[in-house]
This record gives C-alpha cells, sequence and structure tokens, in this order.
C-alpha cells in the first residue's frame, strides 16, 4: 500500500487547515504528530476518503479517491477510527462491530460473526460482547471503535487518537497489537503521544500549522536532539524546557546550561520538542 | 508401515482404527488431512456455526418485520439503526397523532383536520433526525464504508416518511377521514424534504424548525388571508406545488450528497481540525 499526497491544501472558509502537503508514504506505521489545529484530522480525514482536498491530488495504491469508483474500492480497503468516535449506546458490543461488519460487505454470516469475535479478542473485549455499549468505560468504548476498524482485514488502517482514554496496560496491549498490524500493511496513526510514536511508528511526520514540518524515522527525530539534552542540579531557566527528574538531578533540553552539565541521550519527544520550538506559533493562512 | 489407504474413508465414517494405524496417523500429516478431507463433519466449520448462532444479536421489532418482508440483513440493520425509529420517537409522534385524532373525533365536522395539519410537523421532526452527521451517531463510521451514500440517504428517508404516513393515516381514520388521500401525504413529504435538507447541513434541530416554521406560515398566512383555506393549502394547485417542490428538495439532497462523497459536514466541520 503506497500513499501520494502531492500539494494537498484543505481550507475551510477562510482557515486553511491544510496547505500544499506533499508526502510519501509506504508499508508500515507512519505517525502524525502536532498539537491541537494543526491539521491531524483533516488529513486523517482526507486518507479515510470522507474529506475532498480543496487543492493538490490524493493516490492509495493509484487509486484517486475523488473518483467514485476508486474511492467505493478504497473504502472497501479501509478500516478507519474517527477522533470523535460515535457508537449507538443501545447496541451490544457484538451487534455494533456485526453492524459495521455487514456495511463492510462481509454478508456470509457465519465468517462475518467468526471475524467479529477474533477482532473483539484482539482488543479484549470478548468477556464484554453481549454488554450494552452505553454501560461501557471510555478505554472500553474506544477498543470497540478499534475492532470495528480491525473487523474486516483492511490494507489501510486510519486511526485518528487511537490511544486516546486508553489506561497504560491497554495502551501496551494495544502497541503490540498495532506493531503486529503494521507487517504487510500500511498504518497511519494521529497521537498527541509521542511516546507511541517512539514505541511502534517506522515513519513520523510533524504537522505544524497545516504544513509538514517533519517528515522521518522516530531515530532522525530523537537524532536531532543530540548534544542538546542535558543533566544538572539546578534548574535551567533559559533552556528549552527542563524538568526535576526523580533523581533529584534536572533534565533539561536546549543550550548547554551553565555550570556543571552531563549531556544525556535524547528522546524522540526530546526532538519534537526542539523541532516545533524553532517554529514559532503555528499560524493558519 | 505404508500408508492405509483402503481404511481412510471408513476411519472417516467413524471406524475405529487398529492400534499401529492410529499409531500412523499420528505421525503421518498426509494420511491425517486425507481423513479431515473425508470426514462429513468439519468440527471447526460446525463450532464456528455454532458460536456463530451463540453470538448473534437479537434483533430488534422493527429488524425482525423488514427481515421477514424479504429485506436483505444488512439492509435490515441499517434501517433499523435510524434514531428516529427509537420507540420514544414513534411514541411521541403516535401520542401527538392520536391526541389530535381523538380532538377530531370528539367533535367532528369542525374545520381544519388537525390531524392533516399535523402531518407534516411530526414529518419534519422525525425526518430531520433520520440522517446526517449531527443525528446518527456513528455517521463519520458509516460514511467511510463502502456503503452507497445516496441508498443510505434515500432508505433512511423512505422508511421515516413511510414509518409516518402509517401513523398519520391510523390518525386520520380514527379522527373519521377517509385515510389515504393526497391532502396530507404531498405536503407531508415536502415539508419533511425541506427538514432532512436543512437538518443534514446544519443540526437536526434547525432542520425540524424549518420545516416546521415553513408549514405554520403558510398554514397561517392562509388562514388569515383566504375564506378558502382549503383549497388553498390542499388544492390542484397546491398539490402540484408541492410534488415540484418535494422533487426538487430531493433532487438537490441527492446531489448533495454524493458531490460530497457521503460524507456531509455541517457548520461546524472546522471545529476538529
Amino acid at each position: 500500500m503506497r500513499i501520494e499526497l502531492r500539494g494537498v491544501s484543505k481550507s475551510y472558509g477562510a482557515v486553511r487547515a491544510l496547505d500544499s502537503v506533499d508526502l510519501d508514504l509506504s508499508h508500515g506505521i507512519t505517525g502524525l504528530l502536532g498539537p491541537n489545529g494543526a491539521g491531524k484530522t483533516t488529513l486523517m480525514r482526507i486518507l479515510a476518503t470522507l474529506l475532498s482536498p480543496s487543492a493538490g491530488s490524493v493516490r492509495v495504491e493509484g487509486l484517486d479517491p475523488s473518483k467514485p469508483r476508486d474511492r467505493l474500492e478504497l473504502r472497501r480497503r479501509l478500516g478507519y477510527l474517527p477522533q470523535d468516535l460515535g457508537l449507538y449506546p443501545r447496541f451490544t458490543v457484538f451487534e455494533f462491530v456485526d453492524y459495521l461488519a455487514i456495511l463492510k460487505e462481509l454478508d456470509e454470516r457465519r465468517d462475518r460473526h467468526r471475524r467479529v469475535r477474533a477482532a473483539l479478542a484482539a482488543v479484549g473485549l470478548e468477556d464484554v460482547a453481549r454488554r450494552k455499549i452505553k454501560t461501557l468505560s471510555g478505554g472500553m468504548a474506544r477498543r470497540v471503535g478499534i475492532a470495528q476498524a480491525l473487523v474486516a482485514d483492511p490494507s489501510l488502517l486510519v486511526l485518528d487518537e487511537p490511544t486516546a482514554g486508553l489506561d497504560p496496560q491497554q495502551r501496551a496491549r494495544f502497541r503490540e497489537l498495532l506493531a503486529s498490524l503494521g507487517e504487510g500493511r500500511q498504518v497511519v496513526l494521529s497521537t498527541h503521544l509521542v511516546e507511541d510514536v517512539a514505541a511502534i511508528c517506522t515513519s513520523v511526520v510533524v504537522l505544524w500549522g497545516g504544513r509538514v514540518a517533519f517528515h522521518g524515522t522516530p531515530q532522525d527525530l530523537r537524532e536531532r536532539a543530540a548534544g542538546r539534552v542535558w543533566s544538572t542540579a539546578e534548574p535551567s531557566p533559559g533552556a528549552l524546557t527542563s524538568w526535576r527528574t526523580e533523581t533529584g538531578a534536572y533534565r533539561v533540553v536546549g543550550d548547554r546550561p551553565a555550570g556543571d552539565a552531563a549531556e544525556l541521550p535524547p528522546t524522540v519527544e526530546d526532538g519534537y520538542l526542539l523541532l516545533t520550538s524553532g517554529l514559532g506559533e503555528p499560524v493558519h493562512a | 508401515m505404508s500408508h492405509p489407504r483402503a481404511l481412510l474413508p471408513l476411519i472417516a465414517e467413524g471406524l475405529r482404527p487398529p492400534e499401529d494405524v492410529r499409531a500412523h496417523l499420528a505421525s503421518c500429516e498426509s494420511c491425517a488431512d486425507a481423513v479431515e478431507a473425508l470426514s462429513p463433519l468439519d468440527l471447526g466449520y460446525v463450532w464456528d456455526g455454532v458460536a456463530s448462532e451463540a453470538d448473534a444479536p437479537r434483533p430488534g421489532v422493527l429488524e425482525r418485520a423488514l427481515v421477514r418482508c424479504g429485506v436483505g440483513d444488512g439492509t435490515a440493520r441499517f434501517v433499523a439503526a435510524t434514531p428516529s425509529l427509537r420507540p420514544e420517537w414513534l411514541l411521541a409522534s403516535a401520542g401527538t397523532l392520536a391526541l389530535a385524532a381523538l380532538g377530531m373525533a370528539a367533535r367532528p365536522g369542525n374545520g381544519l383536520s388537525l390531524v392533516v395539519l399535523l402531518a407534516p410537523v411530526v414529518a419534519a421532526a422525525l425526518v430531520a433526525f433520520a440522517y446526517g452527521p449531527a443525528s446518527d451517531d456513528a455517521y463519520e463510521l458509516v460514511a467511510a464504508t463502502p456503503l452507497s451514500p445516496l441508498l443510505a440517504l434515500l432508505l433512511r428517508l423512505a422508511v421515516v416518511l413511510s414509518a409516518n404516513s402509517v401513523l398519520v393515516l391510523a390518525a386520520d381514520v380514527v379522527a373519521g377521514g377517509p385515510g389515504l388521500r393526497p391532502s396530507w401525504f404531498l405536503p407531508m413529504t415536502f415539508v419533511a424534504l425541506v427538514a432532512a435538507g436543512v437538518g443534514v447541513r446544519t443540526s437536526p434541530l434547525l432542520g425540524a424548525g424549518a420545516g416546521i416554521a415553513l408549514w405554520s406560515a403558510a398554514v397561517f398566512t392562509t388562514v388569515s388571508l383566504s375564506e378558502e383555506p382549503e383549497r388553498l393549502l390542499w388544492g390542484a394547485v397546491a398539490q402540484v406545488l408541492y410534488a415540484v417542490g418535494s422533487v426538487a428538495v430531493l433532487a438537490a439532497l441527492c446531489a448533495l450528497v454524493v458531490r460530497s462523497g457521503g460524507f456531509v459536514t455541517g457548520a461546524n466541520e472546522r471545529r476538529t481540525a
């Protein structure tokens, strides 16, 4: 699965949510990072064939979502989890995932139910399959959303904030699941959590003010902070950011602080902070 | 031991094999596969069937009725998920029309039929909440499936209008009217489609409000300006206008849905950019 975006822009009235985005994504897991309003959800909806760009072109495995026939074919291959997940509270968990499976053209009842059971098991919801959705916690409802995205074995998974509302154990389990799903298919996920990207993504895209500020591997992003992360005994007011760690020392990201300072190995989050600090305030055209 | 090919069909039928054949089957993948292929009973398949029936959700009354009428499983489930076909919506609509009908039955021949006047109002509310991003919780999920958006729109409109027509027809009969007649069907359809069109683009509340306001304005204007409001509201000319208006609004709504690729966003679409 190959995704190509060329000069993609999307405007809502006078507000430009995406501005001339060029991207090439291939097999693996791509993480979209960026602050609120950076254009992540707009880009996810364009990839999910729900929105058309105001300008530019999109190709997914050679298919053009602006053409009805190609769009239909793409929707057959797509698993989508929206940021604002809407479920039917009166449906049971099984019934809801089964409903989406029907709409995804899984017509053979026995096979469809087997897939629904497998999707629910993959997200750890097999024991609550008969519970009404209105009785679920927020994290469990999110997992119902992930299960419906997986049920038709899609070759393209577009997941908008998939780990929002999940507790640490659920997030760890979801990362394992996603890492296994990333083999042989294209997964694009948006998140605010840099550690999710560092843990599972094979490539990272940072959106800032509707533009691509960075596209590379998590290692590339991490390397941007090489030689810019320090451990000191005192806080460093001039640094980009500094905080006290559990050892009592301060972790400083930015220029070398005054006094004794030991260089620390950078993280992806350090790279993200340094990258975005140099971009200024996001500006929407 | 050589492959016991002559015995394999009998073993597949249930023959207990001798000890040495059992040992061979345990170690010979080719013979074990042959027995499994010959067996009339595929246990994995049987188990899938049992689990499928055990897990299958029990369909609601409407879904069961649709399936009995020959509607496919998928279509029936999609129609049954229509927000404004929930029991509380239908009960509220039926209750409103029943009160009007009982009032009419108690005082027959007293001017304009309240049931016929209320038919477009109830339809506007039901149809505005039948389809669209603000009324269907799973709208965005459904829009990303291969389901034809045009089919989805038309199915929901048709089913909700049909449900409303049944309620109005029953109320009209109770009120002493003739039941099915164009005087309520065409204005009801027109007002409901206006409500759906505005509701899809903005919000269901605004859609219902627009439909109800339009109908109320028409009724009050004709009642206050004309000696024969029935002729103006339900005469032949009015019926033609309702029919033409219905076709025009439905065409515009279909064009909107097709042009959007099935994901119509309202005024607040920038919200989560």
